[in-house]
């Protein structure tokens, strides 16, 4: 003699079952659950800090005095780095960080003067021709300071090595705010931009 | 299955098991017997046992709108994971292309070790996939042909049309890179030395289509320089 309520609660505990074998996690204790928890958190602080933004502190003097302006003083300057979309829509005068074209394992800072198809006419180090036009996907970049290494020695860079952008300085905090995307007057002299050259010495 | 199920009934969780509305018994319309039987008083039915919510993951636990954020997290979570498994460990990309024709088919698909990447431990005679310097979004597998310091020949090919070879030395930095399939290749000999800086890593191997997952060893291994 079985009742209908017999068999409903058989079937509602068979259900429960079979949901608890499907999914059953191992019983942890509770700090191994928490240091669990803390690295599944890892691939998205990674995937973060290398695609979206990014802080970094400078070193080198070859941007000054955008960067480190006062460099005896003992204070570094601390950077956000914009790395979402970082290689598309260059413009003359940001600021980006690549990779450098000489040793890969090394990031370096500089300012964008010239991009693709634009006629830059070089400072000394650089061998060679007097004017260079920048190739496609290229970008001819120079430091803010005479003592950089930049495209005067190696020439202009992929756009494929550029790491990040620069948009503000956050440290210290009497500097806090946008990075300046003007290039120097003297430097704007040394650059003709493409949309200013009357005849068109390169093509898309 | 899955997907329609979560088309229809979108308040269920999705790993959770459909819970039956208790089906009413089972009644012939037309009763045609006079002698109706006094409906038996009806025991409540016992309340189910308590569903043992401890045994689920957090992230399918309680009320809805936790539910929907657990499992928004967890997949946040494992996307991240494979995107640092691609970017650091190893990446299965398409290829195709006929600049690597005796080793690389037309079109298939290579296995990459991103561990390799920005020339961390390439050498001489490696099959390498690398950006396109003068392209944004265009990656491409070639040899290295030369590591910094070393001097190659800029055109093999070049003796053949009567002109003169020509040597160059690899800069600090960089490598010399050609296709395999010289005559349908652009390599350094078009774009000159490629920074290492945009190596993605090196290929293992490769496989091509088919269905030689059930007939034998897909997966061609790509021999390592020296």
């Amino acid at each position: 003699m079985q009742s209908p309520a017999g068999k409903g609660g058989g079937g509602a505990a068979t259900g429960a079952g079979r949901a608890a074998t499907a999914l059953r996690l191992p019983k942890l204790s509770p700090p191994l659950k928490l240091t669990l928890g803390i690295i599944s958190w890892l691939p998205v602080a990674i995937f973060f800090f290398d695609n979206i933004y990014h802080i970094s502190w400078v070193s080198g003097r070859s941007m000054y005095p955008t960067f480190l302006p006062d460099s005896n003083a003992g204070t570094r300057d601390l950077i956000l780095l914009k790395k979402w979309n970082a290689r598309y829509d260059l413009k003359r005068g940001e600021v980006v960080v690549y990779r450098s074209p000489v040793n890969p394992e090394v990031t370096a800072i500089k300012r964008i003067v010239g991009i693709e198809g634009d006629v830059v006419f070089p400072k000394p180090p650089f061998p060679g021709r007097s004017e260079v036009v920048v190739p496609r996907n290229h970008v001819w970049v120079e430091g803010d300071d005479i003592h950089s290494h930049d495209s005067n020695h190696f020439g202009a860079i992929s756009a494929n090595l550029i790491q990040a952008k620069v948009t503000h300085i956050v440290w210290p905090f009497s500097r806090l705010g946008p990075v300046e995307k003007n290039l120097p007057l003297s430097t704007q002299k040394r650059v003709i931009p493409i949309e200013q050259q009357a005849v068109t010495v390169w093509s898309r | 299955m899955l997907a329609l199920r979560f088309l229809t009934r979108p308040h269920a969780g999705l790993l959770q098991p459909l819970r039956r509305r208790p089906r009413a018994p089972f009644r012939r319309h037309n009763n045609t017997s006079t002698t109706t039987v006094p409906p038996k008083p009806q025991s409540t039915p016992p309340p189910p046992p308590p569903e043992d919510q401890n045994e689920l993951p957090w992230w399918l636990r309680g009320p809805r709108w936790r539910r929907v954020l657990g499992s928004t997290i967890i997949g946040i979570k494992f996307l991240a994971l494979c995107h640092l498994i691609s970017t650091k460990l190893i990446l299965i990309s398409l290829s195709e292309g006929p600049s690597m024709l005796p080793t690389l088919p037309t079109s298939g698909s290579v296995i990459i070790n991103r561990l390799n990447s920005r020339g961390r431990g390439i050498k001489v005679g490696d099959l390498i996939a690398a950006h396109r310097p003068d392209d944004l979004d265009i990656m491409f597998l070639k040899r290295v042909v030369g590591m910094p310091g070393d001097y190659v020949v800029v055109d093999p090919m070049a003796t053949g049309r009567g002109e003169e070879t020509m040597m160059v030395r690899v800069p600090e930095g960089h490598c010399w890179i050609a296709g395999d399939n010289l005559s349908h290749s652009i390599d350094s000999r078009f774009h000159g030395p490629i920074p290492l800086g945009l190596v993605m890593g090196r290929v293992l191997a490769q496989y091509s289509g088919g269905w030689r997952w059930f007939t034998g060893d897909p997966f061609t291994r790509i021999e390592p320089g020296e």
